[in-house]
């Protein structure tokens, strides 16, 4: 069936944010430590308003997600939670912190990672990670496509997914992959030792029923 | 400073092969690709060119001497891979390779330098930057004009040494190290 227009279109339509909120200024004592931080140097910042990531030194700071990227990283957080969390069940999907000391420490829409790591109260290694997912979103297109991404490549995260609801397809990059598989029907992932894939239809990700 | 605009070529998607840098006109731009990252440089300022060009002065003599390596300035490139091609502002390579005809890769610089824009800071600071710690470049220098200092990269290093007073750099096989005199690199005409 055509859709007449793009899903991110019509959602942010349809539940408009009127007037742009102000772009929050950073603490100026965040900023006078200089162009390169690490993950000991944020923790004085964490939890005022604004997501602070670290990569490579690199500070990516969000602050604001749109309706439709929170929509669509629901339904996809509800598709990969389904899949990795079937009994028996060796992986555990979360929405938290990982690093790796000490200068990267980034909070990734969608992680899988093997349950008996996240059962540690360790900060959870980046190298850990099996399955990364981010959803594009205009204020971080680049961090997500670019500098989070080769990140995770070279932490040797077997898959990472950059959706972009803009083009409507799931890129997979994979450590090493210089180019991503773009995946325009059906997204698939198989979590180590699975016998059967991870299977996301994209157009209904895409372009959900109301 | 805005982003100059893009020139009205084909872009295959949004991670770019190096390949399609062909297709880009020669417009005054700097355009480089890193991992597939389209990076867009406008013509530098006057001070970037005149610290460029008497940096380039100082290390051209000190290789003369050497005699080991050569010294290239922009837009030379460099390839890393197939989503990987950049111009550094200032490259030394190994004077065996002075005269080879196929493009040269990014492993082949014994030295990189790039002077620091207001628009190339992210690029130079991050991008490129750990784009030559991964291909092993032995020495990067970040000439940061605002701060009036350089900062020193290696591959394995997590933050720069920043010089602000003089700062040495030896060419393979010479017998005496380039010293630069920091504050006179940046002092005025």
């Amino acid at each position: 069936m055509a859709h007449p227009r793009p899903f991110w279109e019509r959602l942010n339509d349809e539940f408009p944010f009127g007037d742009p909120a102000p772009v929050p200024t950073l603490p100026p004592e965040l900023l006078a430590l200089g162009p390169y931080h690490s993950i000991e140097s944020l923790e004085p910042f964490h939890g005022r308003g604004q997501r602070l990531e670290l990569v490579d030194g690199e500070l990516l700071v969000t602050w604001r997600c749109t309706m439709a990227h929170q929509r669509l990283l629901r339904d996809l957080l509800h598709a990969v939670h389904d899949y990795a969390e079937q009994d028996p069940a060796p992986y555990a999907i979360m929405n938290v912190w990982a690093e790796a000391p000490p200068d990267a420490l980034v909070l990734p829409d969608i992680l899988v990672l093997p349950r008996a790591i996240a059962r540690t109260d360790d900060p959870w290694p980046l190298s850990a990670l099996c399955f990364v997912a981010e959803v594009i979103d205009p204020d971080s297109v680049r961090a997500d496509r670019f500098t989070k991404r080769a990140r995770y490549q070279r932490a040797g995260i077997g898959t990472c997914w950059v959706v972009d609801p803009r083009r409507e397809v799931v890129e997979a990059w994979t450590p090493g992959a210089a180019a991503p598989v773009e995946m325009h029907q059906e997204a698939r992932w198989r979590a180590p030792g699975r016998d059967h894939d991870l299977v996301v239809d994209l157009p209904a990700l895409f372009h959900p029923r109301a | 400073m805005a982003m100059p605009a893009l020139p009205d070529v084909p872009i295959p998607g949004p991670s770019l092969p190096a390949s399609a840098l062909d297709a880009f006109p020669d417009d005054g731009n700097r355009y480089e690709v890193v991992y597939g990252e389209l990076l867009v440089s406008p013509s530098p300022t006057n001070r970037h060119q005149r610290i460029q060009e008497r940096l380039g002065r100082l290390i051209g003599k000190y290789l003369e001497q050497a005699r080991t390596a050569v010294l290239r300035y922009a837009p030379q490139g460099y390839d890393a891979g197939p989503t990987t091609r950049v111009e550094p502002d200032l490259g030394v390579i190994p004077a065996a390779l002075d005269n080879q005809e196929t493009p040269y890769q990014a492993g082949d610089l014994l030295f990189v330098v790039e002077l620091l824009s207001p628009s190339t800071t992210r690029a130079d600071r991050f991008t490129k930057r750990r784009l030559y710690q991964d291909a092993g470049i032995p020495t990067y220098w970040l000439v940061d004009l605002a701060a009036e200092a350089i900062e020193v990269w290696s591959p394995g290093a997590t933050f720069p040494l920043v010089a602000r007073e003089r700062v040495t750099w030896s060419a393979p096989d010479a017998g005496a190290a380039l010293v630069i005199d920091v504050p006179a690199l940046f002092a005025p005409i």
